[in-house]
């Protein structure tokens, strides 16, 4: 396996936000957490990113087979682990080619950012100082692409995005998938996991993974929506 | 030294006031007679390349030698060793200020013509032991495209270095000025307070650009005062990149034409034990004026910065705004700002915005999640705080300094 967290307990302080979670991703292979708003998906990405805040009570990162759990976050980014945010800060000051020729090792990557839709005057704009909800997606998704991460976590690429802009981030995450990269792929909503297809589901609730399946358990998230989750069984039957 | 007698006899009358005038009243208190006001002296050179090499080191790290300017003056203690006037047009006066005395008899009208000579004992100080300077005029309807650069070095111990610039640019003219003011490093106990003034005459415009990297034996108090008529402007860049032990510094511009505009922004750096005070301040006297002060300062380590900004206004149609942020990065550094917003007429409108804080966790986490480590990732951000690309200087000088803030950064934490 490339890349699993192993019965991971997360705490902030001393409130235990994750508890035993687990979950896998092989190389090539798109995995989807999906669960409603404030059940940790976001703590899960952090912890797995290395943010300082969250305390890991318990529970390993593994990526290739080395256990990256207590790496700062600049290690993990350099082995391989990339993470998507669902808000990129502003920065002021810091000037987005200057981010960009360090992450892209002064590689050429014009191509790739005006195929994500950015003119060149986006260079010397500070980084996503005044970008659209649109542009900061792009612009993770583009850093994702120069990265070639080992394991991408995409944290919602696709809440607050016009449909367009999920077609080309959709693009995106197919495109790393086939050049055998690992894709965990957080959001609450099924639309993005319907151009994308993920391999397996996680859903996750109150800190917990509480299903696991196939495509199939979408469509039943689509259909009952989290409430039924809430009551543990439903999504264990037909029909809601 | 030959000096013209009014001069003489303002120094005189300087120094009688001296003892009972008052102490500064911001910055850290030093004894102003402790320094050797003897004027230390040294001898012309002809080309940049016969400059003592810890004089080129200098004018080096200021990066000064990297720009395209129409000239250079570089001036060691009491003496302008050298003047490149490469590329001046005619009718631009760039002079050694004791000769320019000397030959212009109308400097005494300039002399101390816009900074109070009478303000505090260091008013007084500078106005009875100054020596050197630069004089500099432009002549009506010149616009310059390119800046003329003066580079100041304080190059003996215990010396006080009091050079008086004054810059005079005509009607319709334009000119940018950069001036670099440095030591180099083995200098111990010097002062430096250079005083600067700078008179903007109608429909003129002046950048005066100030890189000042300190050793940290040192105290500097640089003064200036700026006049400004009818639709004149105004743009100050003040950088300190390395602060001395105690630096005070106020510059105050005098809006006094209609319709004038002032821009003065600065970039201040705290280090070590450092004690820096500065300020900026604008009079708006003239209607329909305005004014914008920016300040940014990173306190490092045990470093103390207190930010001054002042705008007076006292006449309809007058603007102001401030904008004055600061950075605590050292566990036992210290920041303040004191906005002042003086409104003596009902038809100003004045603004200040200041905050004070550390770096967003946020944004540390999110340049480490791409591969930076904790020290680059900072000091970008630090970098990006004080954005020196916005004073619209020459790309070598940006490139420069902002090479020497990430460089601080990263040393510093």
């Amino acid at each position: 396996m490339l890349f699993s967290v192993q019965r991971l307990t997360v705490a902030i302080g001393n409130k235990v936000i994750l508890s035993n979670v687990s979950i896998s991703v092989d190389r090539g292979e798109i995995v989807a957490i999906m669960g409603p708003n404030g059940s940790g998906k976001t703590t899960l990405a952090y912890a797995i990113m290395g943010h300082p805040r969250y305390r890991i009570i318990k529970g390993r990162v593994i990526l290739d087979g080395d256990d990256i759990t207590f790496l700062p976050p600049y290690e993990r980014a350099r082995r391989g682990v990339f993470l998507a945010f669902q808000h990129p800060p502003e920065i002021h000051g810091v000037k987005l080619k200057y981010l960009l020729d360090f992450i892209s090792k002064n590689k050429d990557y014009m191509n790739m950012f005006k195929y994500l839709g950015f003119s060149e005057e986006f260079l010397h704009r500070d980084l996503n100082v005044g970008f659209s909800g649109g542009e900061k997606k792009r612009l993770e998704v583009l850093q994702m692409l120069l990265m070639k991460p080992k394991i991408a976590i995409l944290d919602e690429p696709d809440s607050g995005v016009d449909i367009d802009s999920i077609r080309l981030i959709a693009k995106a995450i197919k495109k790393l998938a086939e050049e055998k990269s690992g894709v965990l792929l957080i959001t609450h909503y099924t639309k993005l996991a319907r151009y994308l297809v993920p391999s397996r589901v996680y859903v996750m609730f109150n800190g917990r993974i509480v299903a696991s399946g196939d495509v199939e358990l979408m469509n039943k998230i689509d259909s009952c929506g989290y409430q039924c989750i809430d009551i543990g069984k439903c999504l264990l039957e037909e029909g809601c | 030294m030959k000096e013209p007698e009014w001069l003489t006899s303002l120094r005189k009358r300087a120094l009688s006031m001296l003892d009972k005038a008052p102490e500064p009243k911001y910055g850290a208190k030093i004894d102003f007679a402790l320094f050797d006001k003897n004027p230390v002296v040294h001898d012309e050179v002809s080309d940049i390349s016969e400059l003592p090499s810890d004089v080129a080191k200098a004018l080096d790290q200021l990066a000064l030698t990297k720009v395209k300017a129409l000239g250079l003056t570089v001036h060691v203690d009491a003496s302008t060793i050298l003047k490149e006037l490469l590329d001046v047009p005619k009718g631009v006066v760039i002079m050694d200020i004791e000769e320019a005395l000397l030959k212009y008899d109308e400097l005494r009208k300039y002399w101390f013509g816009v900074f109070p000579l009478t303000l505090n004992k260091l008013s007084l100080f500078h106005a009875a032991y100054s020596r050197g300077g630069v004089f500099i005029r432009v002549p009506r309807g010149m616009r310059l495209k390119k800046p003329i650069q003066s580079c100041f070095i304080v190059s003996s111990s215990k010396y006080a270095q009091l050079p008086h610039n004054i810059i005079i640019a005509e009607p319709e003219s334009e000119v940018h000025i950069i001036t670099g003011c440095t030591a180099p490093r083995a200098v111990k106990e010097a002062f430096h307070a250079g005083l600067t003034e700078v008179y903007i005459m109608k429909n003129a415009r002046v950048t005066l650009t100030t890189i000042e990297i300190w050793p940290y034996d040192m105290h500097a108090r640089p003064l200036a005062g700026i006049r400004v008529e009818e639709g004149g402007e105004f743009i100050e860049n003040y950088i300190l990149l390395k602060p001395p032990r105690t630096l005070q510094t106020y510059p105050t511009a005098v809006l006094k034409g209609e319709k004038s505009t002032c821009l003065m922004r600065s970039i201040l750096v705290g280090l070590k034990k450092s004690n820096v005070d500065s300020g900026s301040a604008v009079y708006l006297f003239g209607e329909k004026s305005r004014a914008k002060i920016v300040s940014r300062a990173v306190a490092f380590h045990e470093s103390r910065i207190a930010q001054r900004t002042k705008i007076w206004s006292t006449k309809p149609g007058t603007y102001g705004y401030v904008d004055c942020r600061g950075l605590i990065i050292g566990e036992k550094a210290s920041l303040s700002t004191y906005p002042a917003l003086i409104a003596d007429h009902k038809e100003s409108n004045l603004v200040h915005e200041s905050a004070i804080g550390r770096i967003a966790e946020e944004e540390l986490f999110y340049l480490m999640a791409r591969g930076l480590s904790e020290e680059e990732a900072t000091g970008l951000l630090i970098r990006g705080f004080l954005d020196p690309g916005i004073l619209n200087l020459p790309p070598e000088i940006t490139k420069e300094i902002e090479r020497v803030i990430q460089l601080t950064a990263e040393q510093a934490l």
